[in-house]
């Protein structure tokens, strides 16, 4: 069975009386990828819930408005990017324990208490490592280390060029490869 | 560097995930669907004010009672509610008229609408 396209979600999306069905469609099948881009940001799998849940809203609000200036599925990661990193300075300004701390100690926090994180030494090692990238070249990294992600839809959805995104990955390898090897 | 993703979800959440945002979306789209809760909070802390008010009223009315009035017979103690303070003011007038001008007299007279004998009376 063929793949229902995004265009034709968007038609069923256009008329009220098939507008549920049509946002079902969707959320099946950008689900996981969103969900994982969202984790990938957010660590613990509770925060992840709460944001995946919070972009389908959102997306759900800007559908009818959106227009094909910009591949559906790239909108679709910028509005769960945004979510992610808007949640977790929500979090980190109401939590009493790191109000005065870094995201990324909080994060770091998370993780460790995550029931659904079951990474060896190496892969907190590595975690631990990515948390201390610069937001952006850790947005990138994961982006592309992870998900394999083309530069030009990361380009759309993090509305930085190409040859930036290029030069950030490089250094987010070259400074968790030396990070890395501090552990060791 | 280790490729595989440590992160693991609970069992059969991608399953009912569309539905939970659905609700999700349903109760955004229809908030006046609120429950039995939600409607009465207003009343709620209106009926709670206005309780606290009585009982505060209350609670100053009875310690304001002097304790020998309180020991006096209830035949003794004249009713607030009989007492006539429509002629306070007539009564105080009355008793200064000597140092008043007559020009004031009538010009109380037309404002006050005080009967002849009222007035004989008091003289």
């Amino acid at each position: 069975m063929t793949q229902i396209t995004d265009e034709e979600i968007l038609q069923l999306f256009q008329d009220k009386k098939t507008q549920s069905e049509a946002f079902s469609l969707l959320v099946k099948k950008y689900q996981e990828r969103l969900y994982w881009q969202i984790r990938k940001i957010v660590l613990s799998h509770d925060d992840a819930d709460d944001v995946l849940q919070n972009t389908f809203v959102k997306i759900w609000k800007g559908l009818l408005n959106f227009r094909y200036d910009a591949k559906l599925y790239t909108w679709m990661y910028r509005i769960a990017t945004n979510e992610s990193l808007t949640f977790l300075k929500d979090k980190q300004r109401r939590s009493i324990a790191f109000a005065n701390k870094d995201v990324e100690d909080m994060l770091i926090a998370n993780l460790e208490a995550d029931e659904y994180f079951d990474g060896d030494q190496a892969q907190v090692e590595l975690q631990k490592a990515i948390l201390q990238l610069p937001e952006k070249q850790r947005l990138v990294f994961n982006m592309k280390y992870f998900d394999e992600m083309k530069y030009e839809d990361m380009s759309e959805i993090l509305e930085t060029s190409v040859g930036a995104l290029k030069a950030s990955y490089h250094h987010a390898v070259k400074k968790i490869e030396s990070l890395l090897k501090l552990e060791c | 560097m280790k490729k595989d993703q440590p992160f693991k979800v609970p069992e059969n959440y991608f399953e009912n995930l569309s539905d939970r945002i659905n609700e999700r979306i349903e109760k955004e789209e229809n908030p006046k669907e609120k429950n039995l809760i939600q409607i009465l909070k207003p009343y709620m802390w209106m009926a709670a004010s206005v309780l606290a008010f009585v009982f505060v009223a209350k609670l100053i009315l009875t310690t304001a009672v002097p304790t020998d009035f309180q020991n006096q017979p209830i035949s003794q103690i004249e009713d607030s509610s009989t007492v006539n303070t429509e002629n306070v003011e007539s009564d105080f007038f009355f008793d200064n008229m000597s140092e008043t001008s007559s020009d004031e007299i009538i010009e109380y007279l037309s404002d006050y609408d005080i009967a002849t004998d009222e007035l004989l009376a008091n003289l």
